[in-house]
């Protein structure tokens, strides 16, 4: 709509002022587009800062005020009452430390299975790898509930029910799928010349994947990392089937449920557990949000 | 090759430390060896006496109780999944009638005859108590706490409306309830979210117009959902509702809604069991100046005076790692100085007739004399009806509070699946 | 054997046995199991054939949940979708903020959904919930409505919560996506005439459309094992209202105790999880070989 206007024959004053007030136009309909994209950014901010904003305000009012006043009422004193009361009485910490001790493992290991297989996939060019990234991909559309009754008697039968390994196993198995799938890709843009330029020199295919293709890679670990520990962390099914009506096996997500019970109107106490509960991941998030992106897309969108 | 050696030596080592990481990651909960620890889970929260439990085990000497406390609601399948699995915990709180007997048909449930025997359970509790208990032949539970359903209300707000008299037939109800709906005050709070407390007025209905026998047919499959007799009290209670007499959107409230509802004067009464009295307790309502109840009226003098409730219990997992432990904690639960604790604290009935119940408060004590004048004693609806069956029920108790009007296809439906439950 | 061979075995071999003990062999056993009439808690089961299946499809509670697991994908595919690349085209023109802005949106989608659910219900509640709460400032008090409980809301009002957390997952991939475009080609656009809605149709869409089949597989992944939100929030109901396929898987396993169904009905839905993300391959596959 306007290129047509500051045409470089045009002048005298009739022109010039054509061209500028089209020009004008221009910056007020990019003004104006600028403002409705600023108010469309301010409701969606709103939208997302309430409810976060509603659970911390939540865990820090008592539980006598809450009945009071409901939820969403912007007075009251604000305490720790809350997170003091769900640390002390309840199992928190033993919740927190399963957590970790379900992901940290999980979070290695599929990392590390995902990454062996895709490199081998993309460098190895094993015959049947098609198939075999077809199989171990198509791992992400199984939904957990196919999974579910045949895993229980697997590992009842292993003894290993109300322990964390069901979560442990599980996890690492089912992240081969999205780790696999990001770090073959990843290891396609790797010119090949520089496999074969270290293994001339000597090296052993182990040492060009360790010394030289793992830490090119390192953006990409991260990007799992982070997704994967999200993923873990968040992850509620399993920990309800596998370590049920067991209050020492719980996860985090589970003890919320618990919790729940413990608390029942205590809607402060709950909501102070619920943000103990996010912050390991919301602190991963910030740390590595870049790669986090980059991860997502790198998985699937090969360049 | 030996490079490939040397690959592999790492690659191993690898895999090692993966593996020791896990397992030292999981030694922590890895099973304790059972050294006089009793695993324990419940489904009372602390609207529920979590407190009680906590006081009761207190005391037990011969071991120690390790609780789980769960959410009442997802613990009914939490513990079905436990069960499953194999690794129970040894002791856990179940509801007496079908329930139990479910778990016990499929072989979860190991007798406690030793229990029954050495608390003399037998001549200590009720006939209808210790037969509770029984599955098989043998004791598969031991009551814990037993429950009144009635009339729960505000004393104040029947004040206020000019109630008086407490109605005892329909007639009354009817005329008190509009008296109270005239004052500006819904007459009858319900809390339908979990479905479950909408059932008590299914169970009444039924068992003051059709009367208990014909009941334990329609439990049993015996009768159907589409019945004249099921029919009438469905138009009972749609007339009560199109009348206005119960609160808005029920099914958008918990049980504590309803009697938070009750409490600060919104509604007048609610149709609940007594452990309500422990939640108003617990949240500092004085029994009978803030709190009372009056039995469900009598709707055809015909019908015999049936009362209505659910048994608390504590049951023996067939895989329990404890066993011993378990029964010497189930005695010390049979006791009857630790029924009192747990009947005060949660707003029970103590099983136990050696338990001193002058000290229950005066409306527990109403409530254990209303018992006794019962002709019957019936469990309600789902601990009536085989577990699947309650589901489809339960759902149509749900649909009914969204829709009175639709119930002709609610009941035919619910036959439908009801009938596909009980064949399955 | 080629010399990578056993390099490959080497690599691969540990992960795929793990791979194929936790989720190759479940499948296999949950197939089987569909063919039985197994129950949770008891101990024998016999082989009825496609009972199980000829059960699903004529079950209206099972007919039910697929249309409820049907709609929700589809809302699903549509609206987080729309929404997160409308708040990321206005990102991508207010710069200064979006940098902030992206900090801030890592809350939403690395909270779980047990979370999102649990403020969401207090966002729905009748009295003093906030929805309510606002209605009655504005003077539409008869706007009120109990969300979670009245059976024509509450599918909504759970999907909206979810909704509220995809649309963040959609916009922060699309806002990687816009960067990525080149200015030049828009620029060139531009220069040849082309206004901001061909611009956008023109240049926009096909460049994004990679994106899009990874924004739309996610969403349809989330959307087909929604169980945490539905299962924190409503547990199905009221009466089944939002009974979505996994949740339905649940409720048959673990309150009807009949194994063999659960998983009939679970093997459904993986397989209509792989027609949708097999139709957003093809779709995305199609696009690029066209452009």
């Amino acid at each position: 709509m306007s290129t047509s206007t500051a045409h470089p024959v045009a002048r005298g004053q009739g022109a010039a002022e054509g061209a500028a007030e089209a020009h004008e136009a221009a910056r007020r309909g990019r003004a104006l587009r600028r403002r409705a994209g600023m108010a469309l950014i301010v409701v969606f901010v709103a939208l997302y800062l309430v409810p976060v904003a509603g659970v911390v305000s939540t865990s820090l009012k008592t539980n006598a005020e809450i009945a009071e006043r409901g939820i969403w009422a912007l007075t009251g004193k604000l305490t720790l009452a809350n997170y003091i009361d769900v640390w002390s009485t309840a199992n928190t910490v033993r919740y927190l430390i399963n957590s970790f001790q379900v992901a940290i493992p999980a979070v290695a290991v599929s990392i590390a299975g995902g990454t062996l297989i895709g490199y081998a996939l993309s460098k190895f060019r094993p015959r049947g790898g098609t198939l075999i990234q077809l199989v171990i991909v198509s791992g992400l559309f199984v939904p957990p509930q196919v999974l579910l009754v045949p895993l229980f008697t697997m590992f009842r039968t292993l003894d290993l029910l109300n322990t964390l390994w069901p979560m442990i196993l599980i996890h690492s198995a089912v992240g081969f799928s999205i780790c696999t799938l990001v770090m073959r890709n990843f290891f396609d843009q790797i010119p090949d010349s520089l496999r074969y330029a270290a293994l001339i020199d000597g090296a052993s295919e182990g040492d060009v994947f360790w010394r030289v293709m793992l830490p090119l890679a390192r953006p990409a670990l991260a990007a799992l990392a982070t997704l994967q520990f999200t993923f873990i962390w968040n992850d509620f099914l399993y920990p309800l089937v596998f370590t049920s009506a067991r209050d020492d096996v719980a996860t985090i997500m589970l003890g919320l449920l618990n919790v729940k019970g413990q608390f029942t109107v205590a809607y402060g106490t709950q909501a102070s557990l619920a943000v103990i509960a996010s912050i390991p991941t919301v602190v991963v998030f910030f740390v590595f949000q870049k790669h986090f992106v980059r991860g997502l897309l790198s998985g699937a969108l090969k360049e | 090759m030996t490079k490939l050696t040397k690959f592999r030596r790492g690659y191993a080592l690898g895999l090692l430390a993966i593996v020791a990481l896990a397992a030292a990651a999981c030694s922590g909960s890895s099973d304790d060896d059972g050294s006089g620890q009793v695993e324990v889970a419940h489904y009372y929260g602390s609207d529920l006496g979590q407190q009680g439990i906590l006081d009761v085990n207190a005391t037990f000497e011969a071991g120690e109780a390790v609780v789980s406390p769960i959410e009442h609601e997802a613990f009914k399948d939490q513990i079905l999944v436990a069960l499953a699995g194999g690794e129970p915990p040894d002791v856990f709180s179940y509801w007496a009638g079908a329930r139990t007997q479910s778990v016990f048909e499929n072989g979860h449930l190991q007798p406690i005859t030793q229990v029954f025997d050495n608390a003399d359970v037998w001549n200590a509790f009720p006939q209808a108590l210790v037969d509770a208990g029984i599955h098989g032949g043998e004791p598969h539970l031991l009551p814990f706490g037993f429950h009144y359903v009635a009339f729960f209300y505000n004393p104040h707000v029947m004040e206020a409306a000019g109630v008086t008299e407490m109605p005892t037939n329909g007639p009354e109800f009817w005329a008190a309830a509009q008296q109270i709906a005239d004052s500006g005050v819904k007459p009858i709070a319900l809390g339908s979210m979990n479905r479950w407390p909408a059932q008590f007025w299914f169970d009444f209905l039924i068992l003051r117009t059709a009367g208990p026998d014909y009941r334990a047919k329609l439990m049993t499959g015996e009768a159907s959902y589409t019945d004249p007799q099921v029919v009438a009290a469905m138009e009972v209670w749609k007339d009560m509702v199109d009348s206005g007499f119960f609160v808005d959107d029920a099914n958008a409230y918990t049980w504590t809604d309803a009697a938070d509802q009750v409490a600060n004067g919104e509604a007048a009464m609610t149709l609940m069991g007594t452990w309500i009295t422990g939640y108003w307790n617990g949240i500092g309502l004085e029994p009978v100046t803030d709190y009372d109840f009056f039995n469900f009226p009598v709707l055809d003098p015909a019908v015999e005076n049936a009362a209505l409730g659910p048994i608390d219990g504590w049951a023996l997992s067939a895989d329990a790692a404890n066993p011993e432990g378990a029964m010497l904690l189930l005695e010390h639960y049979a006791d009857a100085g630790n029924q009192l604790t747990w009947a005060l604290e949660q707003g029970a009935l103590p099983p136990n007739s050696n338990a001193d119940t002058t000290q229950l408060n005066p409306v527990m004590a109403k409530a254990l004399v209303e018992v006794g004048n019962a002709d019957s004693y019936s469990f309600n609806y789902d601990l009536a009806t085989p577990p699947p069956v309650a589901e489809v029920g339960l759902d149509m108790f749900q649909a009914f509070m969204d829709d009175p009007s639709g119930y002709a296809d609610q009941l035919s439906s619910a036959q439908d699946d009801a009938q596909a439950a009980f064949a399955g | 054997m080629r010399p990578t061979t056993r390099w490959s075995l080497l690599f691969m071999g540990p992960p795929i046995a793990l791979f194929a003990a936790i989720v190759v062999l479940p499948t296999a056993m949950a197939l089987r199991l569909s063919f039985t009439d197994a129950s949770l808690l008891g101990q024998t089961s016999e082989w009825i054939g496609f009972d199980n299946f000829v059960e699903a499809f004529t079950n209206e509670h099972v007919r039910k949940s697929i249309r409820i697991t049907l709609v929700w994908t589809l809302f699903g595919a549509l609206i987080p979708p729309a929404l997160g690349l409308a708040v990321a085209m206005a990102l991508q023109a207010n710069t200064r903020f979006a940098a902030v802005m992206k900090s801030a949106l890592f809350v939403p989608i690395s909270i779980s959904l047990v979370v999102v659910g649990q403020v969401w219900i207090w966002i729905y509640q009748p009295g003093d919930g906030l929805i309510n709460q606002l209605l009655g400032m504005a003077g539409l008090d008869s706007l009120e409505e109990a969300w979670l409980a009245n059976r024509s809301t509450a599918l909504y009002a759970v999907f909206a919560a979810w909704a509220w957390q995809q649309t963040v997952l959609a916009m922060i991939l699309y806002l990687a996506g816009l960067t990525s475009i080149p200015g030049e080609l828009v620029e060139a656009a531009r220069v040849d005439g082309a206004g901001h809605f061909q611009v956008f149709r023109r240049v926009m869409v096909p460049l994004l459309r990679p994106i899009t089949t990874v924004v739309l597989s996610l969403i349809a992944i989330n959307s087909l094992r929604n169980f945490d939100l539905v299962f924190a929030m409503t547990q199905g109901g009221p009466v089944r209202e939002t009974e979505t396929m996994p949740m339905l898987v649940w409720r048959i396993l673990f309150r009807q105790h009949e194994q063999g169904l659960a998983s009939a009905v679970s093997l459904i839905l993986f397989a209509m999880t792989l027609v949708v993300i097999g139709g957003l391959t093809w779709w995305g596959r199609r696009g690029s070989y066209v452009d």
